[in-house]
């Protein structure tokens, strides 16, 4: 058999480098620091916490395989129906506001 | 929600995929090359290409490789079977047999296996692109041609070949993926909206389908554990962590085993994600690592920490190999599987993670994300959404490409086999334009399956089936050994066994075939010429043989001349002829008196039981066998003088000036035949039968007698398709048969581990021509080890053993009236509510 190549471990979960806050890890933060610090009447303790809840949650997210839609994944959970409909209108079909009949040529025969 | 928010997807047009960000993707099926015939050092030239040609890709690329293990649809096994299950003609034997081999085969579990690669750039529209589409849509067109060459460049290198998918074949696989094991599919369209708003809020039914949805075959739940579509359970598994180590092939070739996951009988695909990123970038990020480890390692006053130390080195060692060129890519692994109930589900799930565990691959499953993952999983559609990325070196991720595939032979064959690797189809079919000939060679020790596979080739290839034709075998095994006693008596052939006390063929032919224009033929006088000078002792050269073959032949021509019968002459009449010739020359009369007496030999001698009389064996007939072992005991010379007159009517056969018309030649115990004198014949019939629409196979048990008597070279220059069966009980043959078909090491171990389980399964290694899976119009050389399974309906056609064939007589003696394939239905399945057969 050819070759053998070594896979690196030491930079095998460095694919996502330092992970970026999202608009959700800081409101999760600032929900969590906020709380603490409303209820232990200091400040200083929420901007703490809040510091806190941040690293914990990019690590982990790091840990999830850097995981970006944990917030949505984890709401997804409590729905009480768990259901995609195909009668329901496909809304989203267009990216960034292109009509929904929009096309862009082409056919679908057979070559 | 609809579900088709899920699922990227805008559109398949101009031979791409459309993702929802604009980014366009090519897909192409990967024909790698074959397993069976490649060595080490091949494998090493191929991973060689590989690496150097991805390492080449540009930043921005993004790669998929999808794997596809899924299950032979029925409707292609009907199809490659030629015979629609349950639709079976009862009156027809063969017919019959076919329908329930589809049947079987259907059963079996055949597997189909493919693998795509999926390419193109990463970099989506903007917004203000999107107010351009079309525009915007050739320019992302041109970016994708770019990315076309240096992909198929890469794969060139390596050697790999790559097929693109047009805009049908994309849509069918995307169903296929979506919706795997659908019966009907519905076609996919862009549809524009024929109703106002009002009657749409009456009607929501009526609104207009995009094109993602309509792949989505219904509402789709989820929980933890799995997300349903319609009535299937789908659940995604991760990798986690990748093996120590990689090399080429990695879901290709076992590592002198099986094939990864060939265990798995069940369907899925593997979906192997690959970005490339700027590599500006991750270089910088992978440096500035390098120094912390650096620093971790180094630290002073510390107890010594060895995994910082490995670290280290390890870091230092990749740097070696960036600095070689090597580069850093971002690699993600998904495996999908489904079925139809959860229990299901989660026993293959777990089967699955033992069988990539096997692979020192860690891969764990998704939680409430199934139905997310799933739709990253296909084709185009992970990027901007698949975030379960490993970074690893391209050396590496070019190890979990697609670089093997398993031929599946002919498009439409006669005889469907298994691959025995794999359990794919491998379709043969017997005649094609695509070879230089139809003509064919079996080698196979005793025991290794030769009677059950011409039983087979006759059953669907030439006694039914395209390309059905008349059909004349030679053997020489005797009643109870020969391979188409079975067959003759199934599927109404005429067997004819030739000895004294047998049936026989009187070699002098009417008046009505010997004479033309009121003269002897000369082929005629020829033919006769030969048999009576091998029979009367007249071989050889100089001018005595020479005035006695004279008179022969004016003997020959007498008799003719004053035969007045419609029926053929005897030898006897010929003795009569011969007395009748007058001359004057008193060395003529010596040598008349003579051949008289040699003649009056052979008519009163054990060979005029055979040569002197009316014939009594058929000599016509659209499936005739002759068995010349009853010639055992007779001397070499009357064998020779039969195998001549056998090979007259094979002449016949073969050149009956319609090659239109398809005729194939059995040579059955070729090593036996070539003794009594019929390797002229064979070496006639080889270089000639193309012309004539002819195929000549060529079954040989003894191979060191066969290749003694030189006529295997022939027979290898003149055939294109040889088929080896196991020389396990005779493994002194094996190396002369390797070194004389010029074996590579890989197809000698192939042929080495050939197999035959009785009752069971034989193994055939085919060396032969078939159609190009990428190339339609032309030929493509495979060597393809398969195994051939029987229908129980097949094993009671083809049953020659003795328990089996009494079992059998049994039946047709109680029920003499039943109709053969009643009989042999019920020995097989036995009858409708009475239980299998005892």
């Amino acid at each position: 058999m050819s070759r053998v190549n070594t896979v690196y471990k030491c930079i095998e979960n460095s694919a996502h480098g330092t992970l970026s806050w999202q608009p959700q890890d800081l409101m999760v933060g600032a929900a969590i620091g906020g709380l603490v610090g409303i209820v232990s009447r200091y400040m200083v303790i929420g901007v703490g916490v809040f510091s806190l809840a941040m690293g914990g949650i990019l690590l982990g997210r790091r840990k999830w395989n850097g995981r970006r839609e944990y917030l949505l994944l984890w709401a997804r959970r409590f729905e009480h129906k768990r259901t995609y409909r195909r009668l329901d209108p496909d809304v989203r079909y267009s990216p960034l506001g292109a009509r929904a009949e929009a096309s862009i040529g082409g056919t679908h025969e057979p070559r | 929600m609809n579900p088709g928010e899920l699922f990227s997807l805008w559109d398949i047009c101009d031979d791409a995929i459309v993702s929802s960000w604009g980014v366009l993707f090519r897909v192409g099926e990967i024909v790698g090359r074959n397993p069976v015939v490649m060595t080490g050092t091949q494998w090493e030239m191929v991973a060689d290409g590989l690496y150097a040609g991805l390492k080449r890709l540009d930043d921005g690329i993004s790669l998929q490789a999808i794997y596809c293990r899924g299950r032979l649809s029925d409707e292609e096994t009907e199809r490659l079977v030629g015979a629609r299950v349950g639709v079976a003609d009862t009156n027809d034997v063969l017919a019959y047999q076919r329908s329930m081999r589809a049947a079987y085969l259907c059963q079996r579990n055949l597997r189909d296996w493919r693998s795509y690669l999926v390419w193109g750039s990463n970099v989506g529209l903007t917004a203000s692109e999107f107010k351009d589409l079309r525009g915007s849509h050739k320019k992302q067109l041109m970016k994708l041609e770019v990315v076309d060459r240096q992909v198929i460049g890469a794969l060139q290198r390596a050697n790999l070949e790559v097929r693109t998918l047009g805009n049908g074949e994309i849509v069918t696989l995307m169903q296929n993926l979506v919706a795997p094991g659908a019966v009907r599919r519905r076609p996919v369209v862009r549809r524009e909206p024929m109703a106002d708003d009002e009657a749409l809020k009456r009607e929501p039914h009526l609104r207009p389908q995009s094109v993602r949805e309509q792949f989505i075959p219904g509402n789709m739940t989820w929980d933890e554990g799995a997300a349903k579509v319609d009535d299937l359970y789908f659940k995604v598994l991760t990798a986690q962590a990748l093996p120590d180590v990689t090399t080429v092939g990695k879901f290709d070739l076992g590592d002198g085993g099986r094939v990864p996951l060939s265990e798995l009988d069940f369907d899925f695909r593997i979906t192997v994600h690959v970005m490339f990123p700027e590599q500006a970038a991750v270089q910088r990020s992978f440096r500035q690592r390098r120094k912390f480890a650096f620093s971790l390692a180094q630290r002073p006053g510390q107890v010594s920490d060895a995994h910082a130390d490995v670290a280290e080195g390890e870091f230092g060692e990749l740097a070696n190999e960036l600095a070689q060129g090597e580069k850093l890519v971002k690699i993600g692994i998904q495996a999908v599987l489904w079925a139809k109930s959860v229990p299901e589900l989660e026993e293959r799930a777990a089967r699955m993670r033992a069988a990539f565990a096997k692979q020192d691959f860690d891969v764990f499953e998704e939680s409430w994300a199934h139905h997310t993952e799933l739709f990253k999983s296909l084709p185009g559609m992970s990027v901007g959404g698949f975030d379960r990325w490993k970074m690893t070196k391209s050396a590496c991720m070019a190890d979990l490409l697609p670089v093997a595939t398993f031929t599946r032979g002919d498009r439409e064959p006669v005889l469907v086999l298994e691959d025995a690797e794999t359990r794919q189809p491998f379709g043969w079919q017997m005649c094609s334009k695509k070879r230089d000939n139809d003509n064919f060679q079996i080698l196979g020790a005793s025991g290794a399956g030769k009677s059950v596979f011409i039983n087979m080739l006759l059953a669907y290839g030439v006694l039914s089936g395209p390309d059905k034709g008349k059909v004349l075998g030679i053997d020489y095994a005797g009643p109870t050994k020969s391979s188409f006693k079975v067959a003759c008596e199934v599927f109404g052939g005429q067997y004819v066994g030739i000895s004294g006390d047998g049936q026989k063929i009187n070699p002098w032919p009417t008046p009505e075939k010997a004479i033309s224009g009121g003269k002897l033929r000369p082929e005629v006088q020829s033919y006769l010429t030969v048999l009576t000078r091998l029979l009367l002792h007249q071989e050889g050269e100089g001018p005595e043989v020479a005035l006695s073959v004279a008179l022969i032949q004016k003997g020959i021509e007498r008799l003719y001349e004053r035969w007045s019968s419609t029926e053929a002459p005897l030898y006897s009449d010929y003795m009569h002829a011969l007395a009748g010739i007058e001359t004057g020359d008193v060395g003529d009369r010596g040598r008349l008196e003579d051949l008289i007496k040699l003649t009056r030999k052979v008519v009163d001698g054990p060979e005029g039981t055979l040569l002197n009389c009316k014939t009594t064996a058929a000599t016509d007939g659209e499936f005739l066998v002759y068995d010349l072992y009853g010639l055992n005991h007779y001397e070499d010379r009357v064998k020779s003088a039969v195998a001549w007159v056998v090979t007259t009517v094979v002449r016949e056969t073969a050149f009956d000036n319609r090659p239109d018309r398809r005729k194939y030649l059995f040579f059955e115990e070729a090593a036996n035949l070539l003794t009594v004198g019929m390797k002229g014949a064979i070496h006639e019939l080889l270089t000639t039968a193309r012309a004539h629409g002819t195929s000549v196979g060529v079954v040989t048990q003894e191979y060191e007698a066969y290749r003694r008597s030189g006529v295997s070279g022939t027979v290898n220059l003149n055939t294109t398709t040889s088929v080896f069966l196991s020389h396990a009980s005779a493994p002194g043959v094996i190396a002369p048969i390797a070194a004389d078909f010029g074996f590579n090491e890989a197809e000698e171990k192939a042929f080495r581990e050939l197999r035959a389980e009785k009752g069971k399964y034989s193994e055939l290694l085919f060396r032969t021509t078939v159609d190009d899976p990428v190339n339609t119009s032309v030929g493509r050389a495979i060597v393809a080890k398969t195994r051939l399974y029987l229908s129980p309906f097949d094993l009671e056609v083809v049953r020659s053993d003795a328990a089996g064939r009494a079992a059998q007589q049994k039946i047709r003696q109680a029920y003499p009236n039943a109709p053969l394939v009643q009989v042999l239905n019920y020995l097989a399945y036995g009858a409708p509510g009475a239980g299998k057969k005892e």
